[in-house]
């Protein structure tokens, strides 16, 4: 389709308003966050003023750097205790004859529709009987209730794509199932691993529900901590700043990586992205 | 053992190995707690009060129904969601649509527009709660530019909800917006060419033939977009805890008070209970109205 030059320059001109509109509070939190205190609060708001990393000091000589290796520890062990559960039932419902195979994803697609208020009660209540309220492993657990149908759905139509030649190439060859998966499918779809392994540990890090209800001084994560710098008496909104950003930067510029294949990973392979 | 042995060994090798972890694990972490859940629904636990449970078949559901703080949760919460989803649905397509041609620096500029959905939920809650204050919030900032009066957004019983539906559309829309993309990129462009041969015009080729074809992928980005909102807790919880009053009370902030606040468990999972019921009443009418107009 060929555009009109006056039609181009209108369509260029709503998106790039739309985009100021999606990046501007994140604009704002990141120039906030290399603000000295005095300019924070300023009104009307000062758009040019000389960075400091004041903030960053503070927020990394407080409990904060703690919180950060809760975050790491919580989402790297839900990564691979769920790729360990999703991928292979990935690739059983992907490539090897199981009866039921599209009840069985649905089913899977299905269970990330239920609300998280009809599971926290059950597990609450399950935690505190075993004494496992505020441990790593109590939420790393709780995790797979999303991480695994969000791998599973996504590693699917990844092996889907792998062509039917190399499958059989690999049988001729006689090579086990097991070893066909780890040996073929496995480097085949390593793309799509490394993207999904992204997208969950995106998921993970961003939790925020479980994370309040289930975790404590010993294993709060950095969304917990967040809304603590909303204090009563101030609020610390320059070390909230370098706090927010510390969260957001790292998931977001890997996530902006494998951008592809969000889609996907959100609602299966329905649509593709 | 000899049998247990080769049994697990004939498993082993079986397709039905790769599945068992993924299926278990399901079974054990979404069924079964809802059905603990639903158990918890017809028993009377306050854990303040006492470690008893007390069975008291349906009347959790009883009071809860008769309750004006759940009716006016559930009002809040439907309005909350599908006006955002309608929001999001409209902008969603007006930007895939957008989006949907070659042009330079389109990848950049999608790049900038999915910012929203990725940034940690809590991040954006606390970003807009300091965005809408009265004082020192940009919103007001510029508002004040345009000659209007500073005011508290999250502070005002009429304006707290609209607040925090704009948030909610600001972070899902480009969740619609890909899902839409992805479905207009994937259309056979054949139809449009006879259309443009036919002489229809562009409100018509929309009418008649885009938005028909894209059925499939606005059920999905609706639906989706209808469960994200209906369970959101991180947003709203920083932004307004509820309030003020309860004015922001949705379900899932008034699950959360009944369970984590007044420690009302049983209640708690009855009201859980009865999300997933209205989840599954709304996905299911949505799918059939979608399979109807065919």
């Amino acid at each position: 389709m060929r555009e009109s030059r006056l039609k181009l320059t209108i369509i260029y001109i709503v998106l790039i308003i739309a985009g100021v509109i999606a990046l501007f509070p994140l604009y704002w939190v990141i120039t906030t966050s290399l603000k000295q205190r005095v300019d924070v609060f300023k009104m009307p708001p000062v758009w040019f003023f000389k960075p400091t990393f004041e903030n960053y000091r503070l927020v990394l000589t407080s409990r904060f750097p703690g919180y950060f290796l809760n975050s790491l520890i919580i989402s790297v062990g839900t990564l691979i205790l769920s790729l360990l559960i999703g991928v292979p039932t990935a690739y059983g419902l992907a490539k090897l004859k199981i009866k039921k195979k599209k009840d069985i994803l649905f089913f899977i697609l299905s269970t990330r529709m239920a609300p998280p208020a009809v599971f926290i009660i059950p597990f609450y209540f399950l935690w505190s009987r075993l004494h496992l309220i505020d441990t790593y492993i109590a939420l790393v657990i709780m995790y797979q209730l999303f991480t695994v149908s969000f791998i599973v759905w996504m590693m699917t139509s990844f092996f889907e794509e792998i062509p039917r030649e190399i499958d059989e190439a690999a049988w001729i060859d006689g090579c086990s199932k097991w070893e066909c998966f780890f040996k073929v499918a496995l480097p085949s779809a390593y793309g799509g691993l490394v993207a999904t392994m992204i997208l969950t540990v995106l998921l993970t890090w961003n939790e925020f529900f479980y994370a309040l209800i289930l975790t404590a001084f010993k294993t709060k994560t950095m969304p917990v901590a967040l809304p603590g710098y909303i204090g009563f008496v101030r609020m610390r909104w320059g070390e909230l700043s370098a706090a927010a950003t510390i969260v957001v930067i790292p998931v977001l510029i890997f996530a902006l990586i494998v951008q592809k294949n969000l889609v996907r990973g959100l609602v299966g392979s329905s649509v593709k992205g | 053992m000899f049998f247990i042995s080769k049994w697990i060994k004939k498993f082993a090798s079986s397709d039905y190995s790769f599945i068992l972890a993924g299926l278990i694990a399901l079974l054990a972490l979404v069924v079964y707690p809802t059905i603990y859940a639903l158990q918890l629904s017809l028993k009377k636990w306050n854990l303040t009060e006492s470690t008893k449970q007390e069975f008291v078949g349906l009347s959790n559901y009883i009071n809860i129904l008769l309750d004006e703080r759940f009716i006016n949760a559930l009002t809040r919460t439907l309005i909350f969601v599908l006006v955002g989803a309608a929001l999001s649905l409209v902008l969603g397509f007006i930007l895939a649509f957008l989006l949907n041609r070659d042009f330079p620096g389109k990848g950049i500029i999608r790049a900038c527009l999915i910012v929203p959905m990725i940034v940690t939920p809590v991040v954006v809650g606390l970003v807009w709660r300091f965005m809408y204050n009265a004082e020192l919030g940009m919103i007001n900032y510029f508002l004040e530019l345009l000659g209007f009066e500073p005011f508290a957004f999250l502070g005002n019983m009429n304006t707290v909800l609209p607040a925090i539906i704009i948030t909610d559309v600001w972070q899902y829309t480009p969740f619609v917006m890909l899902i839409l993309l992805a479905g207009l990129e994937s259309l056979s462009p054949v139809p449009f060419e006879a259309a443009k041969i036919d002489g229809a015009n562009r409100w018509q080729t929309f009418r008649y033939l885009t938005l028909p074809l894209m059925k499939g992928p606005i059920l999905v980005a609706v639906l989706f977009r209808i469960m994200l909102s209906f369970s959101a807790f991180d947003t709203i919880f920083v932004m307004t805890g509820g309030g003020p009053g309860r004015a922001s009370e949705t379900l899932m902030m008034y699950v959360y008070r009944l369970g984590f606040e007044h420690w009302h468990m049983g209640k708690a999972s009855a009201v859980g209970i009865i999300m997933l019921f209205i989840l599954i009443i709304i996905s299911k009418s949505l799918i059939n109205f979608a399979n109807s107009n065919q």
